[in-house]
């Protein structure tokens, strides 16, 4: 651009919005230009963080940090359970992300400067941010169960498509009338209503191509709503197949036989442990977990309590009061936070107003029927509270359990084009 | 002195222009918490829940208060009451199986700025599969039981009436069957069309117009 371009409109519209910025303000709307947010993540909640903080200002200097080169949805990946989905569905490229004016940093983080704001990476690189985001997600907890190893985690099947259709392709391989023995976590995991929709899953193949196969679940927790409307759909349609067990806990696996639970040691012919979760190790590296395993925030910033600048979003924060951990939460939070981070950039304080939490878990328990679990959560007195807290009905019509299962599709759908288009 | 300030002005008034004018309004980020379920600017991706870009303001606060409302109809119709400019929003009875649960979390004011934002979005029709001979019989159907009032092979808004042509088929499947089962409910002369369009047609007329609607009403 040169002299020439200058327009008389260009010079009205500068004075203009000189007069509106003010003096005071200049400094600001100069500093928010160039302000760069890095943000460490690319899952449910890092790519929406990057993509509207975007919308929000297209001058910022946004990255988004991933080790990975695709990603690959873990939510709804128990549909590969009973063979409806495949794969396929569930695999996702980073390369849009580029055209919504995100930088994409194909790095390992490894260390974190506070003080100097930087960020270090396994190839030596150090990344410099005003802003940081981080959405690093949930992972098994290693030491929170006697027994675990890398392999029998793999063999879980909780955190990745590929290992749920390996998981599937154990299912195909029970024997004649064999036994699956799940078990439910005590502490709080990514998905909590998936641990059912997996047993419905598993149950809806067994039903026609292994009649006589026995699940057996032991949860460590009591029992809760979401578990009693699971039940009675399981009378109904896979009767006699699934037998659950409340305040049971598993205290070692053995091997991808073998437990003891309750004190007592049990055998089963397919193993599925959720492991117990906590925010990825990358967390604690960067010292934004604590003794809970999450990374404890402000709720009306999702800054970190442990270090300025730096917000935790999705699975990985310790939540508030009946927060879940699931991707619609942690799409809700990352556009949340983006408003936030926006907000401080240009205007060094916190937004007057945000939109609701929007907490929704689908479930599908067999063909075309499925339930699902909203809540919604709104900020009042700088928390977060329960606004609507509402579950399908357990004698819902079943025009009702037909259409979720036709919304939970337009649901994975329709985010996960959010995500990647 | 002036050369100098003509390159502040040449550097500084895109970058304000970038940060200031696209800035999104509260109505929009208000809107952002649809996308994940109804598609980015409510271009649904489908298969079911619905394309609500591009439909009418009057149409969205009706829907919106008729699931918010949902077990007190009465009381919606008294708060519109209050709004001269809100006349001709109509609240109903509407099966919901998702709605009646986020729609309580709004206001009536955030309801408002939802609607405007949506209506002001283009209606971006789905490449949906249909079947070319039911969509034919479709379209005579429209033409004699529909067309009076959804103008224009269902493409218009006028009258904040729906969307017809080119929203998901699934959707419409379900909402014309909620019409004719009386889960959700038609003002008068709907209700009479769509009587004599049973009696005549059966129920297979209402699976004739969502193919019609699907194949984008060509």
């Amino acid at each position: 651009m040169n002299q020439k371009n200058l327009s008389r409109r260009q010079f009205i519209q500068f004075c203009g919005i000189s007069a509106a910025v003010g003096v005071s303000g200049w400094s600001n709307v100069f500093a928010a230009n160039k302000a760069k947010v890095v943000i460490i993540g690319g899952g449910a909640a890092g790519t929406i963080a990057a993509k509207y903080l975007h919308q929000l200002n297209p001058a910022l200097d946004i990255s988004l940090v991933e080790k990975n080169n695709n990603y690959q949805a873990a939510f709804m990946s128990n549909q590969l359970l009973s063979g409806t989905w495949a794969t396929d569905k569930f695999n996702f490229s980073y390369q849009n992300l580029k055209n919504n004016g995100v930088n994409l940093l194909n790095e390992e983080v490894t260390g974190l400067d506070s003080a100097g704001k930087t960020l270090k990476t396994a190839s030596g690189k150090n990344i410099p941010f005003d802003k940081l985001i981080v959405a690093v997600g949930a992972e098994a907890d290693i030491s929170g169960l006697d027994g675990l190893t890398p392999e029998l985690i793999k063999a879980q099947a909780w955190t990745n498509a590929n290992d749920v259709a390996a998981l599937f392709d154990k299912v195909k391989a029970l024997k004649t009338g064999g036994n699956v023995l799940l078990s439910i976590p005590k502490g709080e995991i990514n998905g909590s209503m998936a641990v059912y929709g997996r047993v419905s899953q598993i149950a809806r193949y067994l039903s026609v191509n292994n009649k006589k196969a026995k699940i057996q679940v032991l949860n460590a927790k009591a029992q809760n709503d979401t578990q009693k409307l699971f039940e009675h759909a399981w009378q109904e349609m896979y009767p006699g197949m699934i037998d659950i067990q409340n305040n049971a806990t598993t205290s070692k696996i053995e091997n991808v036989n073998n437990i003891i639970a309750n004190g007592n040691k049990l055998s089963t012919d397919l193993l599925n442990v959720i492991p117990p979760q906590k925010a990825n190790k990358l967390a604690k590296l960067l010292g934004l977990s604590d003794d809970s395993g999450w990374c404890p925030v402000n709720a009306e910033s999702f800054e970190s309590i442990k270090i300025k600048n730096v917000h935790v979003i999705g699975d990985a924060i310790k939540g508030f009061a009946e927060f879940r951990k699931n991707a619609q939460m942690a799409n809700s939070q990352a556009k949340t936070v983006a408003i936030i981070v926006d907000s401080l950039l240009r205007e060094s304080k916190l937004p007057s107003t945000l939109p609701p939490l929007i907490d929704s878990e689908y479930s599908i328990i067999g063909i075309q029927f499925a339930v699902s679990s909203t809540k919604l959560f709104r900020l009042e007195n700088k928390t977060w509270k329960l606004q609507t807290n509402e579950i399908s009905a357990m004698d819902a019509a079943e025009k009702q359990r037909q259409r979720e299962y036709v919304y939970a599709e337009s649901w994975f759908n329709n985010i996960t084009n959010e995500m990647f288009s | 002195m002036f050369e100098k300030l003509l390159i502040l002005i040449i550097v500084a008034v895109p970058m304000i222009n970038s940060a200031l004018a696209a800035s999104p309004t509260k109505g929009e980020q208000l809107a952002w918490t649809c996308f994940s379920c109804h598609g980015v600017d409510g271009v649904s991706q489908g298969p079911a829940s619905p394309v609500i870009a591009g439909i009418s303001e009057n149409y969205i606060i009706g829907a919106m208060l008729s699931y918010k409302y949902a077990d007190d109809l009465d009381k919606a119709s008294e708060i519109l009451e209050k709004y001269e400019e809100l006349e001709d929003v109509r609240v109903q009875q509407r099966f919901s199986a998702m709605m009646n649960r986020i729609a309580k979390a709004y206001s009536l004011e955030e309801i408002r700025e939802l609607a405007y934002f949506f209506s002001q979005k283009e209606f971006i029709m789905p490449d949906q599969a249909y079947d070319k001979d039911a969509a034919k019989k479709g379209k005579k159907l429209h033409k004699k039981y529909c067309e009076k009032c959804h103008e224009d092979w269902g493409t218009t808004t006028d009258d904040d009436v729906g969307l017809l042509a080119g929203q998901w088929k699934q959707y419409l499947t379900f909402t014309l069957n909620d019409f004719a089962s009386g889960d959700r409910e038609m003002i008068k002369k709907m209700k009479k069309k769509m009587k004599k369009m049973l009696k005549k047609h059966g129920d297979e007329s209402l699976d004739n117009l969502a193919h019609f609607y699907a194949s984008k009403s060509e």
